[in-house]
């Protein structure tokens, strides 16, 4: 019989002023074992993927599988179409002239591996999305200006409210902000 | 850690063995079987010299773009594409002009009062042909002296402006070099056919050109990877960048190829299916299919992958494979022209390999002397070494 718990704090976010000083701090928080990081840049920073231990590539996996499956699909069809549906006698070659099948069976790879790209990108990121925690950031609007962010979620079974806390304050932030608590709760 | 040099001089030895060796063999050869042997010379010959084009065409294309991957093997394509390896495959290709009836169908004798041959003879006739090659090699030999001066002025002058310089010949350069590529392309592998004609073909030998230079370039570079300069260029970048290039050219290949296969197949015309009859027949069905699948499937399937592009001893299988299934393309593109009847028939000649081994080791020689001339990785561009300090 407990009473409804709260939902607990959603991470540790911390705002710098320049890619260097976030690339540092995310070298920091991975050395000290994080591994649930995220960050958020103006701009695409080299480097920064493999700072923050980025390593899922699920996306080519779904490209891949999805362009196999346009391309038997879209020559699944063409066979359909010329042998079953609506047989037709083109100067006497056999109804399933594959070779004349390979240009369109080639257009359904791509088509199908590109939904496979954007729509895997956008499912992936669970988009769309109204909201999200780190919106609560003050600032944040500046992660597509002129500030870099780095997010360490609760998730993480390395996460400790105070020690996570002081680990970012000690990488050269501007401000250091916890995500997804009540604000009287902590301020 | 002091580590070896890339021993480029081994390579004029083994090439100039190899070339002694194979060109008495061909000698024996041609006093027993003059037009087997011909043939066989004709086609170790164009598969060198596309070679020597392909590192000409990757050369002007490097000078053009200007990528950073090109440099690791500019001075491999300069010295494999250069003036003394033009003008070298220039030389070796006098015994074909003198002994053209033996493997040019429209200047052999019984031919000569075919229809197709005499509508065609005010272009296919031998004083017009000749003087084409002289003009297709002076050509190239002016663009490789014109580029390989630059470049080597540059080592030493750092000047930017000679590269700025080179960006302008290199665009030019490339639409030259696909002008006389066509040319050259229809005098020595398509006029072997009588009737039949594609305008796919130069370009696709182009390409497969460019294919089969890169490839062996990579192989030299990756299997030389422990040793100096290049161990201090290769990088999972490096790799990723050659394994893409060798992608775009492999999906280019078999696009072209297909194309040319469904336009003949669409058109169903008598003067242009039997090109492929005879070559899908007899064994050289299984050529074909091999090639489909490890020029194309394979090496697509496996460069897809990026950890094949990132670790050098994947890639340098990859290049491996895309290298020996050249011989197999060239192999099947050329030979049933010449000789019909079965695969294993023609694969019986000796002399096929032979004058491959003998042309390609005149060709290793003149590679690794023209290396030593400049050094291995050029000085007027480091960003590959930048690349290494930053990490």
């Amino acid at each position: 019989m407990h009473a409804p718990t709260k939902p607990g704090p959603f991470g540790i976010i911390a705002e710098y002023e320049s890619p260097e000083t976030l690339i540092a701090a995310a070298n920091t928080a991975l050395d000290q074992g994080y591994t649930r990081m995220d960050a958020f840049t103006p701009f695409p920073v080299h480097g920064l993927p493999e700072a923050i231990g980025f390593r899922e590539a699920k996306v080519p996996w779904i490209i891949f599988v999805m362009g196999v499956m346009g391309g038997f699909g879209g020559l699944a069809l063409q066979w359909w179409v010329s042998v079953h549906a609506y047989p037709l006698n083109v100067g006497g070659r056999p109804l399933f002239s594959w070779p004349s099948f390979v240009p369109p069976a080639f257009e359904t790879t791509i088509l199908f591996a590109a939904f496979g790209a954007v729509f895997g990108m956008i499912g992936l990121n669970r988009l769309p999305q109204p909201h999200h925690p780190v919106f609560d950031a003050p600032n944040f609007d500046r992660a597509s200006q002129d500030r870099f962010f780095l997010l360490i979620e609760a998730k993480d079974p390395r996460y400790a409210a105070d020690e996570t806390r002081s680990t970012l304050e000690g990488t050269g932030a501007v401000q250091v902000t916890v995500l997804g608590q009540e604000e009287e709760s902590d301020w | 850690m002091q580590r070896d040099n890339v021993a480029f001089s081994k390579f004029s030895a083994i090439g100039g063995f190899a070339a002694l060796f194979g060109l008495i063999a061909l000698g024996v050869g041609f006093a027993t079987n003059r037009t087997a042997t011909m043939q066989a010379y004709l086609f170790g010959w164009v598969f060198w010299t596309i070679l020597v084009l392909g590192c000409l065409g990757l050369t002007i294309l490097h000078h053009t773009i200007r990528g950073s991957w090109g440099l690791s093997v500019l001075r491999m394509l300069e010295a494999g594409g250069g003036v003394v390896a033009l003008g070298v495959s220039a030389i070796l290709m006098v015994p074909i002009l003198l002994f053209m009836p033996d493997v040019f169908p429209w200047m052999a004798g019984e031919n000569m009062h075919d229809h197709i041959v005499h509508a065609k003879s005010w272009y296919l006739n031998q004083p017009f042909f000749i003087g084409r090659q002289v003009l297709y090699f002076l050509i190239w030999i002016l663009m490789a002296s014109v580029l390989r001066r630059s470049s080597l002025k540059q080592d030493e002058t750092l000047d930017p402006a000679l590269g700025v310089r080179r960006q302008s010949v290199g665009a030019v350069g490339l639409v030259v070099f696909f002008v006389t590529m066509t040319f050259a392309v229809t005098d020595w592998i398509m006029s072997l056919e009588l009737a039949w004609y594609s305008s796919i073909l130069p370009m696709l030998t182009a390409v497969g050109s460019g294919l089969t230079a890169l490839s062996l370039c990579v192989i030299v570079l990756l299997a030389n990877r422990h040793k100096e300069p290049f161990a201090s260029i290769v990088t999972p970048q490096l790799t990723k960048d050659l394994g893409n290039m060798l992608f775009a050219l492999t999906m280019l290949w078999q696009y072209m190829t297909l194309s040319q296969f469904l336009i003949t197949w669409s058109g169903n015309l008598q003067e242009e299916i039997p090109y492929y009859l005879k070559r899908n027949d007899a064994g050289w069905t299984i050529l074909i299919t091999s090639n489909i699948l490890f020029q194309f499937f394979v090496p697509f399937t496996a460069l897809l992958a990026p950890r094949t592009k990132r670790v050098a001893r994947n890639l340098l299988i990859v290049a491996v494979l895309i290298f020996v299934m050249r011989f197999g393309d060239m192999y099947w593109t050329i030979m049933p022209s010449m000789r019909g009847g079965r695969l294993l028939d023609s694969l019986g000649h000796w002399q096929d390999y032979v004058a491959w081994f003998a042309l390609g080791g005149v060709w290793l020689a003149v590679l690794g002397s023209q290396i030593a001339q400049a050094a291995v990785l050029p000085k007027h561009d480091t960003r590959l070494l930048e690349v290494e300090h930053a990490h």
